[in-house]
């Protein structure tokens, strides 16, 4: 946990201290130093070489420089594929190698999805949903359009096209989870249990329904106003470390 | 974690290419460097991938470390800076405002820590409320626990000037989290 420094501003810091330390503690992955020293060696040359032929705050340079660094660190860390680019990370238990560029994307018939928590909070509704790769080693995208859908197969909520930002290799077995944050539902009474449907590249989508763990009622997000349209996103997609 | 003299050793030894001493400042100060990107993003990848981003530049630029015992703020603020540098570029957006009614139950996220899931939104909420700038304020003070005067020097501001702006955060966000207890 972060040390607050000597020179106190206000007695409140050591409060915010622990708040952010605890927050900040979601960023921490287990690393592999010598593959990051090595491609740090090699993106610095790249980085010279692209930025005196490109300017040194190219996207071109950039991407040079993180395809020097995950093609040198392939045999050892871990590296999101797709979207806005080469999304290098270092946790080779949580994100298979692949740098091929043949990995299929997930289909639903590939994956299942369960909604394992549904939570309350002013206005909005937050629930997790959790994917378990059933069969293929695939790709999925990082951020999802999801629905809210309800037991007869009204839409009551359908969430925006996301953007490109990354994809999550799944290997068979593996799951990941992502938060689906709802607001301000002030359409008819849901008929029957909700469940989520999350979309995919795929052209097909994957309904997560309640676990069997979970307790409680799965309710619509309340409503706050008819002149706030109703909304639903889902945060980004994270492999669950161990599975 | 290694001692100050292993660290200043491996800074010398780095500054001239070796790779293995670069490995040991790697290793005591990568995870450092993610918390930091992390709250000024506030997203796990990209805070992630500006820290990849981030060794490059120190990998160049440290043969001109004349202190070892400026690493850490110099290294931190390069990952801060490659944070803010990732948001312009990908437009991103921080999590909506969603605010948290305290007698609601909610449950801590399974393998998070121990906050609870409604604090950390809270928190996530507050700041996405910032400015980048204002964030990565917050990050080096209260994530990497630099000092006033060593986050002057990190961002081309005074000690005092860095000081008066936190209070003013401070007040802020102690309002919007509802922190009116003093621990």
């Amino acid at each position: 946990m972060t040390k607050l420094p000597d020179d106190h501003i206000d007695p409140y810091e050591s409060r915010l201290t622990r708040r952010v330390g605890a927050f900040a503690e979601q960023a921490v992955r287990p690393i592999d130093a010598a593959a990051i020293a090595s491609a740090a060696r090699v993106g610095s040359r790249r980085q010279t070489l692209v930025g005196r032929l490109f300017g040194s705050n190219s996207s071109i340079g950039r991407l040079g420089l993180v395809v020097a660094a995950a093609v040198l660190a392939a045999g050892s860390i871990g590296i999101y594929v797709g979207g806005a680019g080469p999304r290098p990370t270092a946790s080779p238990a949580e994100v298979p190698i692949s740098t091929t560029g043949r990995t299929p994307d997930c289909a639903a018939k590939n994956l299942s999805a369960e909604i394992v928590a549904w939570e309350g909070a002013a206005g909005h509704r937050i629930a997790t949903v959790r994917f378990l790769d059933l069969d293929l080693e695939c790709l999925i995208p990082a951020y999802l359009k999801p629905a809210l859908v309800d037991g007869a197969g009204h839409a009551l909520i359908v969430g925006g096209n996301v953007h490109a930002a990354g994809t999550l290799h799944l290997s068979i077995g593996t799951k990941a989870d992502a938060l689906v944050d709802m607001s301000n539902y002030c359409g008819p009474a849901p008929v029957g249990e909700l469940i989520l449907r999350i979309y995919l590249p795929t052209n097909d989508s994957v309904e997560a329904r309640r676990s069997a763990n979970l307790d409680g009622p799965l309710d619509a997000p309340p409503c706050n106003g008819r002149t706030v349209p109703a909304t639903i996103e889902m945060q980004s997609l994270g492999p669950i470390p161990g599975t | 974690m290694i001692d100050d003299g292993s660290i200043r050793a491996a800074v010398a030894r780095a500054a001239t290419g070796d790779e293995v001493a670069f490995a040991r400042i790697v290793a005591a100060h990568h995870d450092d460097m993610a918390r930091v990107a992390f709250v000024v993003c506030g997203d796990v990848e990209l805070a992630q991938e500006a820290v990849q981003a981030a060794w490059p530049k120190a990998w160049a630029k440290l043969g001109s470390m004349r202190d070892a015992d400026r690493l850490r703020p110099w290294l931190v603020s390069i990952a801060a800076n490659e944070a803010k540098q990732l948001i312009r570029s990908r437009h991103r957006r921080w999590l909506r405002e969603t605010p948290i009614e305290d007698d609601q139950p909610v449950t801590p996220r399974a393998g998070a820590d121990p906050e609870s899931r409604a604090a950390i939104l809270d928190l996530a909420n507050a700041l996405a409320g910032l400015e980048p700038d204002d964030r990565t304020l917050i990050a080096l003070r209260y994530a990497a626990g630099l000092t006033s005067d060593e986050i002057g020097r990190a961002i081309g501001m005074t000690g005092g000037g860095v000081r008066a702006r936190l209070a003013r955060l401070l007040t802020r966000l102690r309002e919007e989290l509802h922190d009116d207890e003093i621990a």
